[in-house]
């Protein structure tokens, strides 16, 4: 499926199968990155990352200020979460979070005057410091992928002495549509990009660096490349316009030609890939001793007036954005990301995260209806993962899971090509996402009732 | 603002706007010039044909999804698409009435209704109907089916009424409508059968090859390469008036990709069909895969593969004609049409490319060794059949596995 895009830019690298849905960008793309108004009151949830919720350690009446820790990590895959304003803790709530359970909140009321913490957003000299005080730092810093998966990052810059990374990817594909927060920082950030990279480079002891764009951003392209220049280390890569080459394994493969191999990790194939907006964080963390209490966040779609990419501290209420941005009457649908892989929300009643790439409001909303699979095999020629999503979508909705398990089913990277490209309509990813919480459960169950059986030996 | 209704839904929130019925209705349409042509070169029965057909299978859909009170699909143009098959893969003359027919009918009700079953009306009705209820409804509706509707429609109309179906053609030299003088407009063999019984009585010596039969100077053991030349201009001597042509192969040709001459509506005009097949093919509806390894196949084999057409001579290889096998029966049809139904066809590329082989090698052996002149309806309903086998063997490997780690670096 080569398309001809930026062609005067040559053959251009990428991964088999995805596809090409209109971007959208168009939207967001010209609007230079804004502070969010800062709110009266945040609410920073302590669960805010993949792995293990936080321990808060704050109590209400306590006073805290801008990257004070309020909740602490709760394992090594965990990353704890700070204040990010200054203020007053008004205490701790449950609220509901992204994926509909509630979560507790730590509430802190805004005392306006914005000071820092001690030692915080202050220059470090880190020339000397070691890969682990690197890592040390990433993650008291609370960083989590800030690309959507929240994944710990301090987690990826810890890959076993066995598997050394030979190839650091900054990931600026930035490849849902609509979201142009990683585009923006690009453009105005390049420097903190290229230092975070530097950085990145020395954790995890490694010394090449490709930092990906596709192609419809050929100014974030020759921006970065302008920074580049003279650098041995680092280069830039054009790559070509598909959904999902912003997904990892996707972009491991498309710019080394490797898959991490089923299960595994990308540090299996020799690879860290980390987001710009992760990487920008890195170098803030380390270099300026800032943790993580703001993000970048495109605030964008058909239903919003003015869209807009947004500065905004962590535990935000999304409200306050869209008040700034305006949301048109009758917008069907509320996403937190972008439309291949966010996640709809029945309400606006929640915060920006640090996985809060994007808010999206659409006019459109799905019927739900569909009917049966007329095997057209788009989706599987569309299926980065090379899997058969019609079968898998035809077992989970007959309840076979053990069958879709045999057929792969755990490898999906829940992309959303497959039902993207599907005539019948079919729900192929919440079938999928089905399959996959019962298979969970069923492990889940199996592990508990081996246990209880050893528990009685 | 926080009282707007919002729906939750899984991701993807968009969608590419490709749906069922656009694929069905626009497939229709790419064939609709074809079933023109037909009616052009045809005449009436043609059209008659296809409202019936058409019109058999829309009904039945909707009926049989009424009975079951299931969602009525007629909408999404499958069983337009069935009927319109069906309808260009059998012979228009089934609803021609003989001479006789036409002599007897007087205007009153008994002698219509008559006339209805002297016409074979519901011939092609009950072929629409069986398509629609037991090769596709029966399965669980569209998507579930094994065999494609229409030809499992054809081959049930080929078994339960044999002669009608394979015996009358409409003879194209004769053909002058309207005001049709001439009644005998149907010829007993299509082109492909003719050449088919040329060759059977060759071997056997009979006929005009019969030692001393008056059409033949020459010995009966003549030089096998000859004697099958010598039946490619018999073919196009019985068949065609035409001084011109018959002098000159390549207007023979022309006239077969055209559509000018017998045989069902769906072998004519094979250029339409191949236009058509490369639209579909750019719309991405179907796969290039089957119709370019299907006919391939078909007419490399229906090219090379061994004919004794001498009796007492050892088998002739390499002695048929390509062009001929290309453009004579329905290959152009079945392989751009019917073999790549998504329905019925393998899912992955690879399988896809085993399945045209497949189709191509069957077709090949029941035309040069079958009972039949024309082997594609029963070549894919084989291979339908075989389809969720090719798909178990042509799983593509998963992302991440099955790949040695030395090739990773
Ligand atoms: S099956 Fe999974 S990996 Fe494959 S296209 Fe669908 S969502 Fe993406
Ligand atoms: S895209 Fe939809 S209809 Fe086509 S094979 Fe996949 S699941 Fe079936």
């Amino acid at each position: 499926m080569a398309h001809a895009v930026a062609k005067s830019y040559g053959t251009l690298k990428t991964f088999p199968g995805g596809v090409h849905p209109s971007d959208r960008k168009e939207l967001s793309r010209d609007c230079p990155i804004e502070d969010a108004p800062i709110p009266e009151r945040v609410y920073i949830p302590l669960s805010q990352h993949i792995g293990a919720p936080c321990k808060p350690v704050v109590e209400k009446g306590d006073t805290v200020r801008m990257g004070q820790v309020v909740g602490e990590a709760g394992g090594f895959v965990s990353a704890p979460v700070h204040a990010s304003v200054s203020g007053t803790v008004a205490g701790i709530e449950e609220r509901i979070h992204i994926f509909g359970a509630k979560v507790p909140c730590v509430v802190i009321d805004n005392d306006g005057r914005d000071q820092w913490f001690e030692g915080c957003n202050q220059p470090v000299d880190y020339s000397d410091w070691d890969h682990d005080a690197i890592r040390g730092k990433v993650r008291q810093a609370g960083l989590a992928g800030m690309g959507g998966a929240t994944f710990p990052t301090h987690v990826k810059f810890s890959p076993p002495p066995e598997k050394p990374i030979d190839t650091v990817i900054i990931n600026g594909v930035e490849c849902e549509p609509y979201l142009t927060c990683d585009y923006r920082l690009m453009l105005e950030s390049p420097q903190r990009i290229i230092d975070g990279a530097e950085i990145i480079l020395r954790a995890v002891r490694c010394n090449r660096c490709i930092i990906a764009v596709e192609a419809n951003k050929p100014d974030a392209y020759e921006v970065m490349r302008e920074y580049v220049s003279g650098h041995d280390k680092i280069s830039v890569e054009m790559l070509e316009v598909k959904y999902p080459q912003g997904a990892e394994k996707q972009l491991i493969k498309a710019l080394l030609g490797r898959e991490v191999p089923s299960g595994g990790l990308p540090m299996d194939v020799g690879a860290l890939v980390s987001n710009v907006g992760t990487t920008a964080a890195v170098y803030d963390a380390v270099a300026l001793n800032k943790p993580l209490i703001e993000r970048l966040c495109t605030v964008t779609g058909e239903g919003v007036e003015r869209p807009s990419n947004f500065l905004a501290r962590i535990g935000t209420p999304l409200t306050v954005l869209l008040e700034k941005t305006g949301m048109r009457p009758g917008a069907k649908k509320f996403i937190l990301g972008g439309p291949m892989m966010g996640l709809a929300q029945f309400t606006t009643d929640l915060v920006v995260i640090k996985g809060t790439s994007g808010v999206l409001v659409l006019m459109e909303a799905d019927s739900g209806e569909y009917e049966n699979c007329i095997r057209c095999g788009r989706c599987v020629d569309a299926c980065p993962t090379y899997l058969i999503p019609s079968e898998l979508s035809i077992l989970a909705e007959a309840g076979e899971w053990e069958a879709a398990k045999e057929k792969n089913v755990l490898d999906c990277i829940e992309c959303g090509v497959c039902a993207y490209v599907c005539p019948a309509r079919r729900p192929i990813v919440h079938l999928i996402k089905l399959a996959k919480a019962e298979l969970l459960r069923m492990k889940k169950e199996f592990e508990a009732k081996k246990k209880a059986a050893e528990a009685k030996e | 603002m926080s009282e707007t209704k919002f729906t939750v839904s899984t991701s993807p929130h968009i969608r590419d706007g490709e749906n069922i019925p656009r694929i069905m209705w626009r497939v229709n349409l790419v064939l609709a010039p074809a079933a023109i042509i037909g009616i052009i070169f045809f005449g009436w029965p043609a059209a008659v044909m296809l409202a019936l057909c058409i019109g058999g299978s829309v009904g039945a859909e909707a009926l049989i999804r009424k009975l079951v009170r299931k969602k009525v699909t007629v909408g999404d143009g499958s069983a337009f698409l069935t009927g319109l098959l069906l309808a260009m893969c059998v012979s228009p003359m089934i609803v021609y009435p003989s001479s006789a027919v036409v002599q007897r009918y007087t205007p009153s009700l008994g002698s219509a209704i008559a006339t209805v079953f002297a016409m074979n009306l519901y011939v092609p009705l009950l072929g629409a109907f069986f398509a629609i209820a037991f090769a596709k409804q029966m399965f669980g509706g569209l998507g579930n089916n094994i065999w494609n509707p229409a030809l499992a429609g054809r081959a049930f109309m080929l078994a339960a009424y044999a002669l009608l179906v394979t015996g009358v053609w409409p003879n194209i030299e004769k053909i002058k409508y309207p005001g049709r003088e001439e009644v005998a407009a149907t010829t007993g063999a299509t082109i492909r059968a003719e050449r088919k019984k040329l060759i059977a009585l060759s071997r056997a010596g009979e006929g005009p090859f019969a030692p001393g039969a008056a059409a033949r100077e020459e010995d009966a053991k003549a030089d096998p390469t000859e004697r099958m030349k010598e039946i490619d201009s018999m073919v196009i001597e019985r068949k065609v008036a035409d001084p011109k042509v018959k002098q000159n192969k390549w207007l023979w040709y022309g006239r077969l990709l055209i559509g000018y001459r017998d045989g069902s509506l769906g072998e004519t005009c094979g250029l339409w069909l191949i236009i058509g097949g490369i639209i579909l093919i750019a719309l991405r509806y179907i796969d290039w895969r089957i119709p370019v390894f299907f006919i391939g196949t078909a007419v490399f084999l229906g090219w090379l593969l061994p004919v004794r057409v001498v009796g007492g001579t050892s088998p002739l290889w390499m002695a048929g004609d390509p062009l001929f096998e290309l453009l004579s029966g329905g290959l152009l049809l079945g392989a751009f049409f019917m073999a790549t139904d998504m329905v019925t066809s393998p899912i992955t590329k690879k399988g896809k490319v085993i399945f045209g082989v497949g189709c191509g090698l069957l077709t090949a052996l029941i035309r040069v060794y079958g009972g039949y002149p024309e082997g594609v309806c029963y070549a894919i309903l084989l291979m339908n059949t075989a389809v969720p086998l090719i798909d178990r063997f042509t799983r593509p490997r998963v992302f991440g596995t099955g790949l040695e780690p030395s090739k990773q670096t």
